[in-house]
């Protein structure tokens, strides 16, 4: 009854200082930002678009492109062309004037690429246009040790970024609102009306990590819907929100016993964040997870969120969330015996 | 109600003591002052008292609990009004006190009752941070009484109100007292002290320098005279006479009798006077 009627006053607080506003608001800007300003796609792939007058040119390309990385679009007009580029990253025009053997090309660029891409590109259709005989580099003599899954290379890239912001806002977000929620209270001395009278210190602080569990899982519930509609697993994505933010506040708590107000604890914050996101290093670069990035709570976390949004390109490894589960009930222990005695000290 | 023997308390956990070697008792029903200028250990006490220091020297027990062992029913049956204002800010009067009464086990009183009786009804529904301080203080004031306490712990409960506020924050103290309720009185304020207190301890850099009823302090350090002004052929004369001395007491007769008296005050000594006689120090 208390823990409940803690989680209200949270609420309440948590409500009249915009939590519930803040969170809907970065849920809104995270999407729009997926949206409009990251793009789908930002491989290396690029996506050629060819209007040529020859049609024998036209054929061999056609044939070669099966086995090139670099895909090609035959077009029969300029608008045609610029029709099919527009809102196409990666694609770049080729117009073939003139006959095979004296040609004259045209290199229709974006606008963004660097001048070692354009000076590949340029090199490319040298090369190709040079004769038959050219060997290109093909995968085939390409041997994979780790077969990587196909599939997983087609989450589009700006949709990729929707774990690593479930883990910033709905995982961790307890970290900065906590941060402020104890040194609001601690500058109104609250905690010492709550320590004179039946209630425990274990009901107090699990109020707010519930209250930031309830938040996670609002920006959670606003976010992914708007990026990959039905197709998360929910549940699960709900259990990985709550143990991760138990985690996070848990820890939080504990840091930000130890320091007066805000402005002291900035450091230990910024760190604590900063540890916390490394995960993100091996999220972008799959090869690359040392011991000592696999040791950190979120790097579970992290994997575990990828499969709850993304469960038909990589399945979700909830069992390390057990582990991090048992560490979060740790660091909550942590926290209630360390307010206890920070709180005896006066 | 309340055993304090060789109380001693450091912050920085050495021998530069707040509070060294205290011993007092309170009794069932009794209002007890603690009384002393600030920094002279009366709120590092109160907290010892409360649980919200350690004890770590001594010995002290409140309702037969020793105060390193308190548990909830302890607090079930304990107010504690503190000096600063520490409220919820974004909860309204109402809100804070409905909080604090849901985290009690025992029957606890009316809120809207309590705010009506430190005169915040109309303001119930504001947000506390909204309050002045003198009406976060009666709010604390009120919140302390939330359980319908045994024993109340007040420290300076009237300090920063206004006259009529504080003389009905004195009644309600009264009122509590005359209920059964045992309270311990935290101040510098020796005016509210000697209307209130059964009994006071004068503490000073941490010792308890005398423990006595206000009255008998009266009597033992003070002098019983009185002040009398009357008008004698047309002027304002003043007098001091001692009521002890007979001589004393027949000019007192014979002015009464014989003069216009304008005014008449007795000279006891103040609570004030007392406690710059006995410890040597001033409040401030």
């Amino acid at each position: 009854m208390r823990l409940f009627t803690n989680i209200l006053k949270e609420v309440k607080l948590g409500w009249r200082s915009h939590f519930f506003l803040l969170t809907v608001g970065l849920a809104m800007a995270y999407f729009l930002l997926m949206t409009f300003l990251l793009p789908e796609d930002l491989s290396t792939n690029i996506e050629l678009v060819l209007l040529t007058e020859n049609d024998e040119l036209a054929n061999m390309l056609q044939l070669d492109s099966s086995e090139s990385q670099a895909s090609i679009s035959i077009v029969n007009s300029r608008e045609e062309m610029d029709s099919l580029m527009n809102g196409r990253f990666n694609s770049i025009g080729i117009i073939v004037k003139g006959s095979i053997s004296s040609p004259s090309i045209e290199l229709v660029f974006q606008g963004h690429e660097d001048a070692e891409t354009k000076e590949f590109i340029k090199l490319f259709v040298a090369t190709f246009l040079a004769g038959p005989d050219v060997e290109f580099t093909s995968e085939r003599d390409i041997e994979y040790l780790h077969e990587i899954q196909s599939t997983s290379d087609k989450i589009p890239f700006n949709k990729s970024f929707l774990p690593i912001f479930l883990m910033f806002e709905a995982v961790m977000m307890g970290m900065i609102m906590v941060f402020a929620m104890v040194f609001s209270e601690k500058s109104q001395k609250t905690l010492h009306a709550y320590s004179v009278t039946p209630g425990k210190i274990w009901e107090y602080l699990g109020a707010k990590v519930i209250l930031l569990a309830l938040l996670g899982i609002v920006f959670t519930f606003i976010l992914t819907p708007l990026v990959v509609g039905l197709g998360a697993d929910y549940f699960i994505l709900i259990i990985i929100v709550v143990v991760g933010s138990f985690l996070s506040t848990s820890v939080s708590l504990i840091v930000a016993s130890f320091y007066k107000n805000l402005s002291q604890s900035m450091a230990a914050m910024l760190a604590l964040t900063v540890v916390f996101t490394l995960p993100m290093l091996s999220y972008f670069s799959e090869g690359f997870s040392p011991w000592y990035l696999r040791i950190l709570p979120t790097y579970p976390i992290l994997f575990a969120l990828k499969g709850a949004v993304f469960p038909e390109f990589s399945s979700s490894e909830i069992s390390g969330l057990i582990l991090v589960a048992i560490e979060a009930a740790a660091a909550f222990l942590i926290a209630v015996t360390t307010y206890k005695l920070r709180l005896r000290k006066g | 109600m309340i055993e304090v023997n060789n109380l001693y308390y450091s912050y920085s956990n050495n021998t530069e003591y707040a509070v060294k070697g205290i011993s007092f008792e309170v009794k069932e029903g009794e209002v007890f002052g603690f009384l002393g200028p600030n920094g002279a250990g009366k709120s590092t006490t109160q907290k010892i008292l409360t649980g919200l220091l350690p004890l770590q020297k001594g010995s002290a027990r409140v309702m037969d609990v020793d105060v390193s062992k308190l548990t909830s029913e302890f607090y079930n049956r304990v107010g504690v009004s503190f000096e600063n204002p520490n409220l919820y800010l974004k909860l309204t009067g109402l809100e804070n006190l409905e909080y604090f009464a849901s985290l009690y086990d025992v029957p606890t009183a009316d809120p809207m009752n309590l705010l009506e009786m430190v005169g915040l009804k109309e303001a119930a529904k504001k947000k506390a941070g909204e309050y002045s301080k003198g009406m976060q203080q009666r709010l604390v004031f009120a919140r302390s009484l939330i359980n319908s306490p045994k024993i109340w712990f007040l420290d300076e409960p009237v300090s920063g109100l206004d006259p009529s506020t504080s003389a009905s924050i004195r009644k309600v103290i009264k009122e509590k007292n005359s209920e059964g309720t045992t309270i311990f009185l935290t101040t510098h304020n020796m005016h509210v002290a000697d209307e209130l207190c059964d009994r006071v301890a004068f503490i000073v850099s941490g010792e308890i320098s005398l423990i006595d009823s206000p009255r008998n302090l009266k009597l033992k350090y003070g002098k019983r005279l009185v002040e009398v002004e009357y008008k004698a052929n047309g002027s304002l004369r003043k007098e001091k006479i001692s009521l002890t001395q007979p001589a004393d007491r027949e000019r007192l007769n014979s002015l009464l009798n014989s003069e216009v008296i304008e005014t008449i005050h007795s000279k006891e000594a103040t609570l004030e006077e007392i406690f710059i006689k006995a410890t040597g120090e001033e409040l401030k």
